[in-house]
């Protein structure tokens, strides 16, 4: 305990500040019940509601990347695009948990839609020779030079200049610095105000929100992964949820056996497991009636796409106000995701 | 902040002086071998504009490439291979004269997966000879490959001989693009090793659209046009063409003059006309891959393969000049002494870099698992061109990579250079006599034999017992009386004889012992 009486500083997390990435982070962060919350906008540190020695640092994500692959910050949030751009061969940052279910986009080779004979690499690579016949080079821009440059080489292009372009780089060709752009994608909109297309084989990386996290410093210390567990722990089991009901609906029947054998007789509403059963006293019954068949309630876990057919076949078994409810974690018997850092940071036995 | 080591970089070695004079010895004993053929050195920097290496070595060099900008800015690298720095420099001497034979060595690095015998930096020894042609010259170069390991007393290796100008005269009839003669040229290896279904893979991850997936059954196939499949893709019928340009240069008029930015009209226009009739490439590429498997089958002992060859060369229609040219080099280098049961030809064989241009060969050896090539090389007469020579030469060059010599030495169980550190140990009894230490150590080291002075100050005993720990023939201990004298006193490690000469004829205690001279 530190003099003000709040729990002493175990994990520093990296949250991104500016930037695409921010909103989808922080709501995704609230989403799983890990509000990120801080005194005031300009204050570049934070807390996590609920969750005890954990110390946020808004940063960009670049930022976030380099500290912790340095170790200065414990784990963190950016894109994939961000790691694969910046990440250094035999560094301490690993990537803990490949896929947060946000901020998709595809790094991808753009060129201007005017190029009606380019819609190949292996166009692209003509229109580079024929450039370099003219004592000219291809110029490329991009704020992935790294990326950008080692997948041209594996394809075979060889010459090309690279324009470092921070912000805008969509807006190159047709300002006149550059004559292609490799740049993320999410919503194809920039790429259409700018008149460029994708070629098609030109997406070099799928990239996605991940979870990053230092793996010297999380080695060292069973208290940085406890706090780590928990944290994926919750990312997992909302990540699971969110494709899933749980459905509730009464039903009549002699038994609870009747009507679960009634439910598991088709395959949407089986349920994770099988259906929850329970008797539903009615008033009636409590006067005194004798209620033949009795009530039931039987709840079910469905997946999304399986939503429809399991109403449909409770209702075909006499199933009515049926109630549906979204799943806000679906913990499994044990962590995936924390079993899968463990294998990253090489302590999974 | 902890202060942990730093580390070594991945897929580099630290060598000891145990590995370290062993390398240096092969190094040196190659370098020998090249100077004996009168070959003559040159150095050529580590440090070489990226440039140099992106415009012919090809993609298996460009892949790996250690490329930077440095502090001004400059796309540098660390240079992957020796050839084109030595033909760089010679672009660079107008006045040299011809042939010119010279030979270098030095690191070279290649961004790899590290694996035992790969390294990510390694030491290439190789030699260029600028400026002659024919199968002499190859046959020269090959033999002075194959003399050179002998000369280091290695016996189980195996030179393959290749000439990657067959494939090339295909192609350029085919009239393929050049970018995708380049990437067929590259396919040579990978389609024996991974198949021609991998090869047609990568051909179709760059060009989806002219490699789209073929017909699964020959029966669902198109059958193929009659007539001969080279000569290059027929345009589209003219009038057809004509449309074509007209609708595509109204389009591209309507979305702006810029919007193509530093393209013309007509280039896209004729591309896109190229790229509607698909067909002829296709059958280009076909009948090019499928040469490419056949020349893959053609290797093994040199009359079989070269007659094999020659059928093969036949079928396609394709001149007979490199084979019999290689049937030349094949008859020399049996004058040359290389034994003919250790030569194989491979038909098949490329080097993974584009700028050969005719015979190339390799040097593998058994001892050594997957990472066997000690040696590789071959002619590129279109180098010197390439990299700014105005006309062009005729030229050929080989390397050796030192450390996989040294394994295969190692692998052999060849001895390697396991001479003393030093043929003395020079030990001053006492504070008093250091100095005179010092004028022992260097009498000695002038006399022709390597003097070691021990300048830890321990004591004598425990001087003679590291001596003898570390194999010194002799030690040389000073006492006051020897300062006193000025004398010198030599104790045999081996014999446990002592001898004394006077300092000026310290050379004179190794007199008798003249017949194994060993620096």
């Amino acid at each position: 305990m530190s003099r003000n009486g709040a729990v002493s500083e175990v994990l520093r997390f990296g949250v991104p500040r500016g930037g695409r990435i921010e909103g989808p982070a922080n709501e995704f962060l609230s989403s799983c019940g890990l509000r990120v919350r801080r005194e005031s906008d300009r204050q570049l540190t934070a807390t996590v509601s609920g969750l005890a020695g954990v110390t946020v640092i808004l940063q960009r994500q670049r930022d976030i990347m380099t500290q912790v692959a340095d170790g200065r910050v414990d784990i963190g949030i950016c894109g994939l695009d961000t790691v694969h751009e910046h990440g250094v061969e035999g560094s301490d940052l690993v990537v803990l948990y490949p896929d947060l279910g946000f901020s998709y986009s595809r790094l991808s080779v753009e060129v201007p839609d005017s190029w009606i004979d380019v819609s190949t690499l292996a166009d692209l690579s003509d229109v580079a020779a024929g450039l370099r016949e003219a004592g000219q080079e291809l110029r490329v821009a991009t704020s992935f030079p790294n990326l950008a440059r080692r997948f041209f080489y594996e394809k075979g292009i060889t010459h090309f200049a690279l324009v470092p372009t921070e912000g805008g780089v969509e807006a190159a060709p047709s300002v006149g610095f550059a004559d292609c752009v490799v740049d993320l994608v999410s919503t194809g909109v920039t790429l259409r105000e700018n008149h460029l297309k994708v070629l098609r084989n030109g997406v070099i990386l799928e990239s996605v929100a991940c979870l990053v996290g230092n793996r010297r410093s999380l080695n060292a210390s069973a208290e940085k992964r406890e706090i780590t567990r928990h944290i994926l722990e919750l990312i997992e089991a909302r990540l699971r949820a969110q494709d899933y009901f749980s459905v509730t609906a009464n039903l009549r029947g002699e038994s609870e056996l009747e009507v679960a054998r009634a439910l598991l007789a088709a395959p949407a509403t089986r349920g994770m497991r099988g259906p929850t059963v329970s008797r539903v006293f009615t008033g009636a019954e409590l006067d005194g009636a004798a209620a033949e068949p009795h009530w039931f309630a039987a709840t079910i876990i469905v997946g999304a796409h399986t939503l429809q057919p399991a109403i449909d076949h409770l209702r075909a078994v006499g199933g009515s106000g049926m109630s549906v409810v979204p799943v806000r974690y679906l913990f499994d018997a044990h962590s995936h995701a924390f079993e899968g850092a463990l294998r990253v940071l090489g302590l999974h036995r | 902040m902890e202060r942990r080591p730093v580390e070594r970089v991945r897929g580099t070695q630290d060598l000891w002086p145990a590995e370290a004079r062993q390398l240096h010895a092969v190094r040196r004993r190659l370098e020998r071998a090249f100077a004996h053929a009168g070959y003559r050195p040159v150095d050529v920097p580590v440090l070489e504009p990226a440039e140099l290496h992106l415009r012919k070595s090809g993609l298996e060099i460009i892949s790996k490439l250690y490329a930077f900008d440095d502090l001004g800015g400059r796309r540098l690298c660390l240079r992957p291979e020796l050839t084109a720095s030595v033909v760089r420099a010679f672009v660079a001497q107008p006045a040299a004269r011809l042939p010119a034979k010279v030979y270098s060595s030095g690191p070279v690095f290649r961004y790899e997966r590290p694996s035992k015998g790969r390294y990510r930096q390694f030491t290439q020894a190789g030699v260029e000879l600028i400026g002659a042609s024919g199968p002499l010259a190859d046959a020269e170069a090959i033999g002075l490959a194959a003399d050179a390991l002998t000369g280091l007393g290695l016996r189980d290796f195996r030179v393959v001989v290749g000439h990657v100008g067959i494939l090339s005269e295909l192609l350029s009839k085919l009239g393929l693009s050049g970018r995708l003669r380049a990437q067929l040229m590259d396919s040579l290896e990978p389609a024996r090793r991974h198949g021609l279904a991998a090869v047609r893979a990568g051909l179709r991850e760059l060009d989806p659209e002219l490699f789209e997936p073929q017909p699964a059954t020959a029966a669902d196939a198109p059958a193929p046009p009659e007539g001969p499949p080279e000569g290059p893709p027929e345009g589209p019928p003219e009038a057809r063409a004509g449309q074509v340009r007209v609708a595509t240069a109204g389009l591209l008029g309507q979305l702006g003059a810029d919007s193509l930015g530093r393209r013309s009209e007509s280039e896209v226009v004729e591309r896109l006309l190229r790229k509607l009739e698909p067909e002829a490439s296709r059958r280009a590429a076909d009948r090019a891959l499928d040469f490419i498997a056949a020349l893959g089958a053609v290797r093994g002992a040199p009359d079989e393969a070269l007659a094999a060859g020659r059928r093969l060369l036949r079928e396609y229609g394709l001149e007979a000049a490199p084979l019999e040219g290689l049937e030349e080099t094949v008859g020399l280098l049996d004058g040359f002494g290389v034994d003919l049961d250790h030569l194989q030809i491979d038909l098949g064989l490329s080097r993974g870099l584009q700028y050969y241009t005719g015979m190339v060969f390799e040097i593998d050896h058994g001892g050594l698992g997957t990472e066997s090539q000690l040696c590789g090389g071959g002619r590129y007469d279109d180098l010197f061109r390439a990299l700014g020579g105005r006309t062009p030469l005729a030229a050929l060059g080989f390397a050796f990579g030192v450390e996989r010599v040294r394994l295969a030495l190692v692998a052999e169980g060849v001895k390697l250079d396991a001479a003393p550190v030093a043929d003395v140990l020079v030990v001053p009894a006492g504070a008093a006599q250091a100095g005179y230490a010092g004028r022992v150590a260097k009498a000695i080291r002038q006399a022709g034999r390597r003097a070691d002075l021990d300048v830890t100050g321990r004591s004598l005993r425990a001087a003679l017992a590291y001596a003898d720990r570390e194999g010194y023939p002799a030690v040389a201990v000073v006492g006051a009386a020897e300062a006193e004298a000025g004398t010198v006193r030599l104790r045999d490690m081996v014999a446990g004889i002592e001898r004394t000469a006077p300092l000026g004829a310290a050379g004179g205690l190794w007199a008798d012992a003249a017949g194994e001279d060993g620096a």
